[in-house]
């Protein structure tokens, strides 16, 4: 009699832990590849969403200047609070970061682009908030998302969803005008 | 008059001419990356594949994802990583590879990275780095040659910027080469590497062969959708056998002869239709030498026959 119910608690337990664990980086349907450890540095502290996505861009594709926005650094003094396009163009400029400042309807082509040549980017999604794109899988049609309100994990998205997600916010854009990451070097006997 | 409409003939001569070459007339950066290297096109029987490839892989990117990536692995208080920082940004060989200060017109993607920045350590932890500046050199993402975490060189610079570029270039054609001529999935790992115990089912199946070594070279038939074996003949109608069997009585020879002829049809039959044959030819060798020796001591006459 017992037997029913403990197989559903144990059933419950594996679909949960199953659930939790989700995609992780290194993985062929990111673009970025940015570990957990790294992604918490970004937790958003005070209202700095938009310099905390562009963070980990910054450390996706070894940009110091971008990766270090959130702190005093040589790189120049940080930079907290909401930003705006033209907030960005300056904070760019000053630290001499190039990249795509985007805005209107070519927001979804330029995310696809990013993840088709393995960056990440900086975008809105969600009310008056911003994200960091984390790449696109054009077969099942789900996008990955890191927010920086939870950055220990990666949210996917199906098309509609993820429309949904990122008209919620306005369409834009930042996406580092940088070589992209190498994949994560590996021997093997080739020669 | 004349003096003036000749001068404006030249003027916009010069014009027209300025207008029409918008780049370089030679891709000098091409020819550096190409090294030493003969190739013969608009022959198909001499042409080499392996050539055909390398050329391929050394000229422009398709795209942003068709670029190879170098990494420098530097660190701080470092001269030959300063050193190296610097000829790559004037240095005519590397900057055929890869060219710092315009990522767009760079052949290669080029990154330098720090052994001390922590946010980075992590891309490097599968490989063994003993001596600054390493060089490393890997495939593109796009996957065309590859797979894109592959270690396709890894030198340690010398001073000499014209060797390194030879070098790596060298290195580039080999694993190219090996690409052309091994069929194979990379994925044999080496001192360092973390790899599955296992063959897993590959993602996607590569459009190229990628090279495993001490694995034989597996020929495959490159026709879609691929063609049937050809028919074996069937071994013909001993009719010799048959008329002499009707004309003069049945004789051990002809009867063997028929024997024979029947095992083969039914063999070659079977052949046709992709079944294993009945007995394998060793045996069937064996069996119809037995039966030869038979046929021909009945055949022959008795020595003291006369």
């Amino acid at each position: 009699m017992i037997r029913i119910p403990l197989m559903i608690v144990s059933w419950l337990l594996l679909a949960s832990s199953a659930w939790a664990q989700g995609i992780e980086c290194p993985d062929p349907r990111l673009a970025a590849d940015l570990p957990k450890e790294i992604r918490t540095w970004f937790r958003n502290p005070d209202g700095s969403c938009v310099q905390c996505s562009i963070g980990m861009c910054g450390v996706d594709q070894n940009v110091p200047a971008a990766a270090t926005l959130l702190w005093d650094t040589e790189y120049g003094r940080r930079e907290r609070g909401g930003s705006g396009p033209s907030r960005v163009a300056g904070y760019c400029d000053r630290r001499g970061i190039r990249a795509f400042n985007v805005t209107g309807s070519s927001t979804w082509d330029w995310m696809k682009w990013a993840a088709e040549t393995g960056r990440g980017a900086a975008i809105g999604a969600g009310s008056a908030h911003f994200q960091t794109f984390m790449g696109y899988d054009r077969q099942s049609g789900t996008w990955y998302v890191c927010n920086n309100n939870s950055p220990s994990r990666i949210d996917e998205y199906d098309e509609a969803a993820f429309r949904r997600l990122h008209l919620a916010s306005g369409q834009w854009v930042v996406i580092l005008d940088y070589p992209p990451h190498p994949a994560r070097p590996r021997y093997f006997r080739w020669w | 008059m004349r003096l003036f409409v000749s001068l404006l003939l030249i003027v916009a001569t010069c014009g027209s001419a300025s207008a029409q070459t918008t780049g370089p007339e030679v891709d000098q950066a091409e020819v550096l990356r190409l090294g030493n290297m003969v190739q013969v096109v608009g022959d198909g029987l001499r042409a080499s594949p392996e050539t055909d490839a390398y050329v391929a892989a050394m000229g422009p990117p398709a795209s942003d994802a068709d670029k190879w990536f170098i990494s420098v692995l530097s660190m701080k208080g470092c001269a030959g990583c300063e050193k190296l920082k610097k000829e790559w940004a004037t240095n005519s060989w590397l900057l055929a590879l890869a060219n710092p200060t315009d990522p767009k017109q760079s052949w290669a993607h080029y990154a330098v990275y720090d052994k001390d920045d922590w946010s980075q350590a992590f891309r490097f932890e599968n490989i063994k780095v003993t001596a600054y500046p390493t060089i490393l050199v890997q495939p593109p993402r796009s996957g065309r040659y590859g797979e894109a975490s592959t270690v396709v060189y890894q030198g340690v610079y010398g001073g000499d910027p014209e060797k390194l570029a030879r070098d790596i270039t060298q290195a580039i054609r080999q694993y190219v080469t090996k690409l052309q001529t091994v069929p194979v999935r990379g994925g044999e790992h080496g001192q360092v590497g973390i790899d599955p115990p296992w063959q897993p089912t590959p993602r996607v199946d590569p459009w190229q062969p990628q090279p495993q070594p001490n694995q034989p070279f597996l020929p495959f038939d490159p026709t879609i959708p691929p063609q049937p074996p050809a028919p074996t003949p069937a071994p013909a109608f001993p009719w010799s056998s048959v008329l002499s069997l009707m004309l003069a009585g049945f004789s051990l020879p002809a009867a063997i002869a028929l024997v024979v002829w029947a095992v083969s049809f039914i063999r070659a039959r079977r052949l046709a239709a992709g079944k294993p044959p009945i007995v394998d030819q060793k045996s069937l060798d064996q069996v119809l030498e037995l039966l030869e020796r038979l046929a021909e001591s009945q055949a022959k006459p008795s020595s003291s026959g006369l």
